[in-house]
């Protein structure tokens, strides 16, 4: 990989952070809403109590475990954004596709265009030596084109086996035919350059196979030092 | 206050947690509140009842808030629209504006302010309205005069036919 194409894709390793960030601080924004109101809400109860206005428990039972929900759904938030942080830790490393897929899906999930997604849970997990940071890229980037293109009710499911002791196969198919519309664009292809990853796409499904071991990415990104 | 006085408030939002949290308070501050989770809803309901302002989400599946501003405006010209988002960039407030959103508020929004955004809504509303009133009674007014009864009925129909 040369300097030049390591550049652009710094560049968009930037502006994809920057883009995964506004998705999160908009989860969280529509979080602190929902408590902001229905402690509001509360607020107002109370004062109604006061003059003497009576309403039944279950109402007050209903704001409190709406807030407590909330509160869980921050958290969980901000475990992805602590997550998808720690993605940048080692420009190349051991990743696992079942944790890289789980977590583009939660990230992507924000996105008011996302679909219902299933990830097969009885696959075996598989590890690949890359970036895990460029790997989360391409696969969020996937998954964005997908939610963009396919019927707004189709739901999507995503699979992934090692073909062979070298490569990694991942699927995602969704049940209406449609075309990807723009994909992929020059950026992930870029970045699927990068990784050696290979994509290949048909009206029902999009094939994405990744090289187990990036030796000369890892030799790229970290200048041949060990 | 009565139902004739009330504000008529439709709530666009597909977060429905938030959107039955707010449904509840404004309820309480006398709003009349029809609460829809996605512009397409919104669409039906507005063709079937009378709203004074709408509070619109901004980032929707589906019919977004941006789309339904357009729709909504066009189909629906004295509603005043406040778009209501987590993703309130100066380009998305100037787009809106733009497309005649009556105000873009920041997600989460202080309650009384969005109370007070509603209500001077509903003012510019009614504002309008009595101009567009007030203009036709003053066409309807000089129609009046050296016009046969049939000539009336063809200028108050093509009056009519002009303001769809």
């Amino acid at each position: 990989m040369n300097q030049h194409t390591i550049d652009l894709v710094n560049k968009q390793g930037l502006q994809f952070f920057g883009s995964v960030n506004a998705s999160i601080s908009h989860e969280l924004k529509n979080i602190f809403a929902i408590i902001s109101e229905t402690a509001g809400f509360l607020n107002d109860l109370t004062q109604l109590s006061k003059q003497g206005k009576k309403f039944e428990l279950s109402v007050l039972e209903n704001c409190s475990s709406s807030i407590a929900e909330e509160i869980e759904r921050g958290f969980d938030t901000i475990r992805q954004m602590n997550q998808f942080a720690h993605s940048v830790d080692d420009p190349v490393t051991e990743t696992s596709i079942a944790d890289t897929l789980a977590l583009a899906v939660k990230l992507t999930g924000f996105l008011s265009y996302a679909k219902k997604t299933q990830i097969e849970t009885s696959a075996v997990d598989i590890t690949v030596f890359t970036s895990p940071f460029l790997l989360q890229n391409l696969i969020y980037r996937t998954l964005c084109a997908i939610y963009k293109s396919v019927d707004a009710k189709d739901t999507l499911n995503i699979a992934f086996h090692e073909k062979n002791p070298d490569t990694v196969f991942l699927t995602f198919s969704w049940g209406s035919p449609c075309a990807l519309t723009d994909f992929p664009d020059r950026h992930t292809t870029e970045v699927a350059e990068a990784l050696g990853a290979v994509i290949s796409i048909s009206d029902t499904s999009l094939d994405l196979t990744v090289t187990r071991a990036g030796d000369s990415l890892s030799a790229a990104l970290t200048d041949g030092k060990p | 206050m009565t139902d004739i006085e009330k504000i008529h408030l439709l709530m666009v939002d597909d977060e429905e947690k938030f959107l039955n949290a707010l449904t509840e308070r404004l309820k309480l501050k006398f709003f009349d509140i029809t609460p829809v989770t996605n512009g397409e809803d919104a669409i039906k309901v507005a063709k079937k009842a009378q709203f004074d302002v709408a509070v619109v989400d901004l980032q929707m599946p589906g019919i977004d808030g941006v789309e339904l501003l357009k729709i909504m405006k066009k189909s629906h010209r004295f509603l005043e629209i406040i778009i209501l988002s987590g993703h309130a960039t100066i380009d998305v407030a100037v787009e809106c504006t733009k497309l005649g959103a009556f105000k873009v508020l920041e997600k989460p929004c202080s309650f009384d302010k969005l109370v007070e955004t509603i209500t001077a809504a509903y003012e510019s509303r009614m504002k309008k309205k009595f101009e567009k009133d007030t203009d036709r009674m003053k066409q309807i007014q000089s129609l009046a005069f050296g016009q046969s009864p049939l000539g009336i009925l063809r200028e108050l129909k093509k009056m009519d036919d002009d303001q769809k």
